[in-house]
C-alpha cells in the first residue's frame, strides 16, 4: 500500500519533472497511479493532491478545455529539493 | 519510498549479490548473515527480499515516469508556445494537443511521432498563415475590383451629369441604368 506520505511525495515529484509546466488534475493523478503496482486508488490520489494543497506544497488554477491544472508552489519547490 | 527499518538495512548491496549473481537460497544467505553475526529468520528475510525487489521497481518506475514527463512537458512547452503566434482557430487545437502529449508521456508511450510533434505544428501553422494571408489578398482583390467598377461607374455619371445635350429626365433615366436602379 502506498501511504499518503508516499503519494505527496510522489506529486511534488512529478510536478518538480515538468519544469513548472502545470499538470491537468486527470493527468497528474494517471502519473502516480498508472505505472506502479499495486496502483494506488485514484481517490486516494485525489485526496493526496487536496493535502499537498492544504499544506501550501502545490496550487490549482482553473483553466479552459483542462480543468484544474496544477503546479507547484515556492514552498514545494522547495520542499521537493529535500526528498 | 519510507520502510520500516531492518536489521537487515545496509546488508542489500550484499543480498542482491548472493540472491542475482550467486542465486544463493534463503537458507543460505540466513546462514551466511549468521557468521556476520545477524540472526533472522528465513522468513523475515524472505519478506525483507519481497519489500527491497517491490521497493526497487517502484525506484526504477518513478525514475522512468519523470523522466518521461520531463521529455513530454518539454514537448508540451513547444507547443504551446506556438499558440501565441498561431491563428485563432489553432489556439484551441494547440491546448488540446499539449494536454495528450502530457497524457501519452505520462503513460510511458511517447512514440517518435510525439517528439516530431513541435516540428509538424510549426509547419501546419505555416500552411494555415499563408492560407489565410492568400484568402485576404482574394478578398483585397475582390475590394479593390469593386471600387473600380464603383469609380468608373461614378466617372461615367458625371459625364452625364455634364453633358449639355441631355434633359434632365433623361440624365436621371441613364444614371438609373449605370446604378442599376429600377
Amino acid at each position: 500500500m502506498t501511504t499518503r506520505v508516499d503519494l505527496i511525495r510522489r506529486i511534488l515529484k512529478a510536478l518538480d519533472a515538468t519544469e513548472g509546466f502545470p499538470l491537468p488534475e486527470e493527468t497528474l493523478i494517471d502519473a502516480v497511479t498508472i505505472r506502479f503496482a499495486p496502483s494506488p486508488p485514484r481517490a486516494d490520489v485525489a485526496e493526496a493532491i487536496k493535502r499537498a494543497e492544504a499544506q501550501g506544497y502545490i496550487s490549482g488554477t482553473e483553466v479552459e478545455l483542462q480543468g484544474v491544472v496544477w503546479g507547484l508552489t515556492a514552498k514545494g519547490q522547495s520542499k521537493v529539493r529535500t526528498l | 519510498m519510507k520502510r520500516q527499518a531492518s536489521k537487515l538495512d545496509g546488508h542489500e548491496a550484499e543480498l542482491t549479490r548472493w540472491f542475482r549473481e550467486e542465486r544463493l537460497t534463503l537458507a543460505q544467505a540466513v546462514t551466511r548473515l549468521a557468521e556476520r553475526g545477524v540472526a533472522v529468520s528465513p522468513s523475515r528475510l524472505s519478506a525483507w527480499w519481497a519489500r527491497y525487489q517491490q521497493d526497487e521497481l517502484q525506484t526504477e518506475a518513478e525514475a522512468k515516469l519523470f523522466a518521461d514527463l520531463a521529455t513530454g512537458s518539454r514537448i508540451a512547452r513547444e507547443v504551446g508556445a506556438m499558440a501565441a503566434d498561431a491563428p485563432t482557430q489553432a489556439g484551441t487545437l494547440i491546448k488540446l494537443l499539449e494536454r495528450l502529449i502530457l497524457q501519452v508521456s505520462v503513460r510511458g508511450e511517447t512514440p517518435q511521432q510525439v517528439k516530431v510533434l513541435p516540428a509538424l505544428v510549426r509547419s501546419a501553422i505555416q500552411g494555415l498563415k499563408v492560407q489565410l494571408a492568400e484568402r485576404q489578398v482574394a478578398v483585397d482583390e475582390g475590394k479593390l475590383e469593386l471600387l473600380k467598377a464603383r469609380a468608373a461607374k461614378a466617372e461615367e455619371a458625371e459625364k452625364v451629369v455634364g453633358d449639355p445635350s441631355t434633359s434632365p429626365e433623361e440624365k436621371q433615366a441613364k444614371i438609373r441604368a449605370i446604378f442599376g436602379m429600377a
